[in-house]
């Protein structure tokens, strides 16, 4: 890696008056009258500017250009990545928000274009963002009168534009999906463009992560592919906002180890200032404290009515909702006025969004509520407020939030603030954890089989294979003949050809199971109208009827859902609750790759069968936050294939530890509870790549907490099970699965650090604060448990003692006593 | 921490990827692996289908019709072809009818054209080449044949060419790095000149309903077209023979339809009344010299007991536009009585602006706005009307009650 070295380092920077400045204000508030609550804080001081001279041999018309739009010099690392482009390498740039990246990969495209016609690919993980770039490239365009053709092709991009696009475009900005179905399967439409390709730009490159960066991946060794047909070989270009690990993911992206890396930025910052905020403990017994969300809507309060344009990240759609309603009832009570308070997340409809990134830039709206959706580089002006209602679940996505606010040389604060889940317990009870952690890793697996062989299929289409050639790593002779088995490729001479009618992009999605979007249709008023989409994923758990489903904080009521024609009808209602979904899985082991074992124990890693069902939702009272009622729900499962690590007892040792099996299974769902959230901390993934299950090893039945806080059970037959007859086959298991159909290669890490995973769970239960278990530690507990004759999470901790191998020296210790 | 960056390793560890696979994918396995039985040669298929194997991989079927083989009442030939040629707006001279069988509808650069059928008229006869690939090998050989086919053409004539034969076989010839020589040629594509006549009058505007209903054709023992590409995997797969010849006569069949097609549209457009076609749509097409719109307005007033209501408002424009208000008033006065609102609308303006008859100008207006109810949009009209009676001073009463309404 070479260093990118600040050229020249400036000397002036605005400092805005701290006594003035509203956002120090609310900081030193907050923390003088709530000091208690505050775990932890961190000051990021103000960076000055590094700048650099325009290049030499930039184009004349290009300088003016820049002129043009205010810039008469260039940050340090975007002339570092001008020398590294031009010098025609592959560069990848990881650099904070607003520190002018665009720029980077903007002026070389624009002068090879001026230069040489040579032609430019930019592709943006989202629609939205591709059209904020054009904008951007037509006003350089503009301001040099440059005659630099720049378009979107989506699939918004009208069937007669195309043509013209395909023909005229210098710079064609796109989307990874579109080129996958839509620009590669009809390359030869794109001759004369592939023929003068000379730059691929990926933008959010942290974002191909997972299986939607696996198939990227794939998607550019397609391209790179066709590129060899038309003899070009372009140069990649790829920025990223911080993780672990941008040298690994672009060189696992683009397939070239031989990548230049800028990770000095030369923008200017802001000082910017974080709180760890912890709500109250409302209950020490239950170990229950004061929900994040109202704190959250508390704190938003505070900073609106100061005058500070203030973001809201909520974790899910739903808590987008719930707390938009609650700003909207304080900010927004009067309807004739224009909204202060928006709620911005997947599933809106693009015109809406769009409204909403308007009316933040031009500072129309004073608060807006999103999902990580909004995390993404869409451009909605500066903020200067942030606050996390609840940790996002990495640091990188953390920072990355943050990133929303103080984009102008401004202070900012964010106030991060904890739910009672352990992961955020465990962020705001140890600050420095969150200090020192580095990013996360953005791990992707090209060589997933699935995925793969949904790319090779892809490739013989678009071009036949030699005998011999390779795609990424792998040699494909079995694949092709496992194609030519199923008919799907022939031989003939030293290739392979596609012989078979379809058209393979077409059923190959590059964001893991898209099997359709809802559509959620609104009856009211006897019409039809569509407001709001929902993904696959998504439609169980939030669309089930009876479900409660808001826009913008409005509440519709399902009444009608259609699965097979993917459409949900809702009609407006009154509710004062909202619903929550109880949804539960079981799985079967299909193939065991690997295991360890003793007389007491076992650990295994393999391929599993996993059914994922909605039972029911519960009504959840706004405001109190009470359970007022319940509901059943009938919707078909949802299945996958993956892989998964799991742990089981041997049986006897279970008997002889507990009284009764079912206080077995209650330790068993405490230690899944608390080694799901310890795994996602150690492999530096979300909680949501990985699920876990307690089951038995045969299937016949799965564990989930039940309604009254008790292990319930769930046989995997309409027959029930009585696990306490003896001659019941006992063997629950802990099952961890990568929570990606295929797998995404989760489950390997997990597998090599079972112990050290175990480990840290036991010391987790067993230090934690509280006296028979809690949200932070073994997973919520009712107030009758503790009042019961046994504690979950003593048993919890019995079954962790187990799993680590250290009951047999703990019995020695007792009985040398 | 010590989590392994990049830990994320692929799923086969050793073994027999292909073994792997077929175990991971055991449930969505679709029958067994085909054998490639053994079979005939290219050669002895090429005397199956009645051509010769010219090159590795390619078969070439000649074929030379005497007209009226086949099909239709048509008569074809170079003079017949050219005089609908140019009443198309196409060139005189040499054209090459074109239809193609693939091996999918998707298109995409994975879709092969594996059979070209190419027709030509040669004095009274129809010269068909069929290139068909016994082999993929064969597609450059076939391209290149194809393109010594084209010599000296000027016209291309197909059925549904532009959306799909053409751009895929552009495709082919970009992916076989040949310039693709139908480029080069006048394309017509007697798609939209049939739809422009028939879309409302038929069904769907298909090439075996246009054989039916123009050149009185039904096809026997047709193989139907969503079948042919598994015919053709059949015989690259497991050298299946047995119904080749069938997808050979389909694809001859589409030729010999093209070019008996190309002069009997001539005909409907000359004579849509009794062609049953479409007859506005069709004068529309006629190219617009006066001597054209002369032509036109002849035949609708020639025709005009047979012409349907649109075909009458345009003889009435024509007529109105030619300042024949007798003509163009009868025509009016008539679909009037069926109701016809644009008639009725027609009749006002007449009765306002030329005959200057506003009592009855303004009797039709009033018609049309209890004709159209709450939704007419003729209010401006009616006090335009009002306006003008006062100011004549007559029929003075009756606008007065209007007035007072």
């Amino acid at each position: 890696m070479r260093e990118s070295r600040p050229l020249v380092r400036g000397t002036s920077f605005d400092h805005a008056d701290a006594k003035g400045d509203p956002v120090e204000r609310l900081g030193r508030a907050l923390r003088e009258q709530h000091a208690e609550r505050i775990s932890g804080e961190i000051q990021i001081p103000a960076v000055l500017g590094a700048y650099a001279s325009f290049p030499d041999d930039l184009d004349t018309r290009l300088a003016a250009a820049l002129r043009g739009r205010g810039i008469e010099r260039l940050y340090s690392h975007q002339r570092v990545a001008w020398e590294h482009v031009r010098g025609g390498a592959h560069t990848a740039l990881v650099t904070p928000t607003a520190s002018g990246k665009s720029l980077c990969y903007n002026l070389p495209v624009l002068q090879a274009a001026i230069e040489a016609r040579a032609k430019a690919l930019y592709l943006f993980p989202t629609k939205a963002l591709s059209q904020d770039q054009v904008a951007e490239i037509i006003a350089l365009n503009l301001a040099g009168d440059l005659n630099v053709k720049a378009f979107t092709f989506d699939g918004d991009t009208p069937g007669d534009a195309r043509k013209a696009v395909r023909t005229r475009g210098d710079i064609v900005v796109s989307n990874p999906d579109m080129l996958h179905q839509g620009i590669l399967p009809h390359h030869t439409k794109w001759a004369q463009f592939f023929e003068n390709l000379r730059f691929v730009v990926i933008d959010e490159m942290h974002t191909y992560r997972g299986v939607f960066g696996s198939h990227m991946a794939n998607v550019l060794r397609r391209l790179r592919r066709v590129c060899r047909f038309y003899g070009t070989d372009p140069r990649f270009i790829l920025c990223s906002a911080t993780i672990a690990n941008p040298r690994d993911l672009a060189e696992q992206l683009i397939g070239d180890s031989e990548i230049e890396m800028i990770t000095d930025s030369g923008a200017p910052r802001g000082a910017k200032q974080l709180l760890l905020w912890n709500p109250p403990v409302v209950n020490a017994d239950l170990g229950i404290r004061a929900s994040a969300r109202s704190q959250s809507s508390h704190i938003a309060r505070l900073a609106v009515k100061g005058g500070l344009k203030t973001i809201v990240f909520a974790q899910t759609r739903l808590m987008v909702e719930v707390l938009t309603k609650y700003l909207k009832d304080a900010f927004d009570k009067d309807p004739r006025r224009p909204a202060r308070v928006k709620a911005y997340r997947g599933g809106y409809l693009p015109s809406e969004r769009r409204a909403t990134e308007r009316q933040l830039r031009g500072g129309d709206v004073d608060c807006v509520v999103a999902t990580s959706a909004l995390e993404l580089g869409v451009d909605i002006g500066s903020l200067d407020v942030c606050l996390l209602n609840g940790y996002p679940g990495t640091i990188a996505g953390t920072w990355q939030r943050l990133g929303r606010t103080g984009r102008r040389n401004r202070s900012a604060l964010g106030v991060l603030i904890a739910s009672s889940l352990p992961l955020d317990q465990f962020i705001v009870q140890n600050p420095q954890f969150f200090i020192d952690a580095p990013p996360e890793h953005a791990r992707i697996d090209p060589d997933q089989m699935l995925i793969l062989l949904d790319h090779i299929r892809c490739a013989a289409f678009e071009l036949p294979f030699k005998d011999g050639e390779r795609f990424g790593d792998r040699a494909l002779d079995p694949f092709l003949s496992y194609l030519q088995e199923e008919n799907i490729l022939h031989h003939e001479g030293d290739q392979w050809y596609w012989m078979t009618d379809s058209y393979p992009a077409n059923s190959v999605s590059l964001r893991s199971v898209a099997e359709g979007n809802f559509v959620v249709i609104d009856i009211t008023d006897g019409g039809k109208n569509v407001i709001a989409e929902v993904d696959y994923g998504s439609a169980a758990v939030t669309l089930y009827e009876g479900a409660i489903y808001m826009v913008q904080a409005r509440p519709w009521q399902v009444e009608q859902l259609d699965w097979a024609g993917r459409k949900a009808y809702v009609r407006q209602t009154e509710a004062d609750y909202y619903t929550d979904a109880i949804d539960y899985t079981r799985l079967k082991i299909l193939d065991q790759f690997d295991e360890v074992s003793d007389s007491e124990k076992s650990c295994a890693q393999g391929e599993v069968h996993l059914i994922r069902r909605v039972s029911g939702y519960k009504k959840i009272r706004y405001y109190t936050h009470e359970n007022v009622g319940y509901g059943n729900v009938e919707l078909p499962d949802q299945e996958m294939h993956t892989t998964a690590v799991w742990w089981q007892l041997a049986s006897e040792v279970l008997d002889d530890a507990f009284p009764s099996r079912w206080q077995a299974l209650d330790g068993f769902l405490g230690a899944a509870y608390a080694m799901h959230f310890v795994s996602a901390l150690i492999t530096m993934s979300e909680p949501r790549d990985l699920g876990r299950a307690v089951g038995n090893a045969d299937a016949t039945w799965f564990a989930s907490v039940g309604v009254n806080g008790r292990g319930a059970i769930k046989p995997a037959s309409g027959e029930t099970v009585d696990v306490t007859a003896p001659n019941q086959r006992f063997a629950p298991t802990v099952f961890l699965y990568d929570n990606y159909p295929g797998g995404i290669g989760l489950s390997e890490p997990l597998f090599e650090l079972r112990e050290q995973i175990v480990a840290r769970a036991r010391r987790t239960v067993a230090a934690c604060e509280c006296v028979h278990g809690c949200p932070a530690c073994v997973g919520p507990i009712l107030a009758s448990d503790e009042l019961g004759t046994y504690s979950p999470k003593l048993v919890a901790g019995t079954v962790l003692t187990i799993l680590a191998g250290e009951l047999s020296r703990e019995r020695v210790a007792i009985a040398n006593c | 921490m010590g989590s392994e960056p990049g830990a994320a390793k692929a799923v086969g560890r050793g073994g027999d990827p292909v073994a792997m696979l077929r175990q991971r994918l055991r449930n969505r396995r679709v029958g067994a692996a085909a054998q490639r039985a053994p079979t005939i040669s290219a050669a002895e298929l090429a005397v199956q289908l009645g051509g010769c194997l010219i090159e590795e991989g390619l078969i070439v079927v000649e074929q030379r019709l005497p007209f009226r083989i086949g099909h239709g009442e048509a008569r074809i030939d170079d003079d017949t072809i050219n005089a609908a040629l140019e009443y198309f707006g196409c060139a005189r001279g040499p054209t090459v009818f074109m239809d193609t069988e693939t091996t999918g509808l998707a298109g995409g650069t994975g879709t092969l054209v594996f059979l070209l059928g190419l027709g030509r008229v040669a004095a009274d006869t129809l010269q068909i080449n069929q290139y068909f690939l016994s082999a993929v090998g064969g597609e450059s050989t076939l391209l290149a044949h194809a393109q010594n086919f084209l010599d000296g053409a000027q016209t291309l004539v197909t059925y549904n060419g532009k959306g799909f034969d053409h751009p895929l076989l552009k495709t082919r010839y970009h992916l076989a790095r040949i310039a693709d020589p139908f480029a080069a040629l006048h394309h017509l594509d007697l798609l939209y000149t049939t739809r422009r006549a028939y879309a409302k009058r038929w069904p769907d505007c298909r090439l075996k309903t246009a054989e039916v209903r123009m050149l009185g054709f039904r096809r026997a023992g047709d193989i139907p077209g969503s079948e042919i590409p598994s015919i053709w995997f059949d015989w690259m797969r497991r050298g299946s023979t047995a119904l080749l010849p069938r997808v050979l006569q389909h694809n001859r069949w589409d030729i010999v339809s093209l070019a008996e097609l190309l002069p009997m549209l001539h005909r409907c457009y000359l004579d849509p009344v009794n062609s049953g076609a479409n007859i506005i749509a069709t004068m529309k097409h006629r190219p617009a010299q006066p001597s054209g719109r002369q032509r036109g307005y002849d035949y609708l007033l020639n025709n005009r007991a047979h012409l349907d209501d649109e075909a009458l408002m345009e003889l009435a424009r024509l007529a109105r536009q030619q300042r024949n208000w007798a003509l163009a008033t009868g025509i009016w006065d008539d679909l009037m009585t069926k109701g016809n609102p644009e008639a009725i609308e027609r009749l006002a303006k007449y009765y306002e602006h030329v005959a200057r008859d506003y009592d009855r100008a303004l009797q039709l207006c009033r018609l049309l706005i209890r004709r159209d109810g709450s939704q007419h949009r003729h209010g401006h009209r009616e006090t335009r009307l009002l306006a003008r009676i006062l100011r004549e001073g007559r029929g003075s009463e009756q606008a007065h009650d209007k007035m007072d309404q």
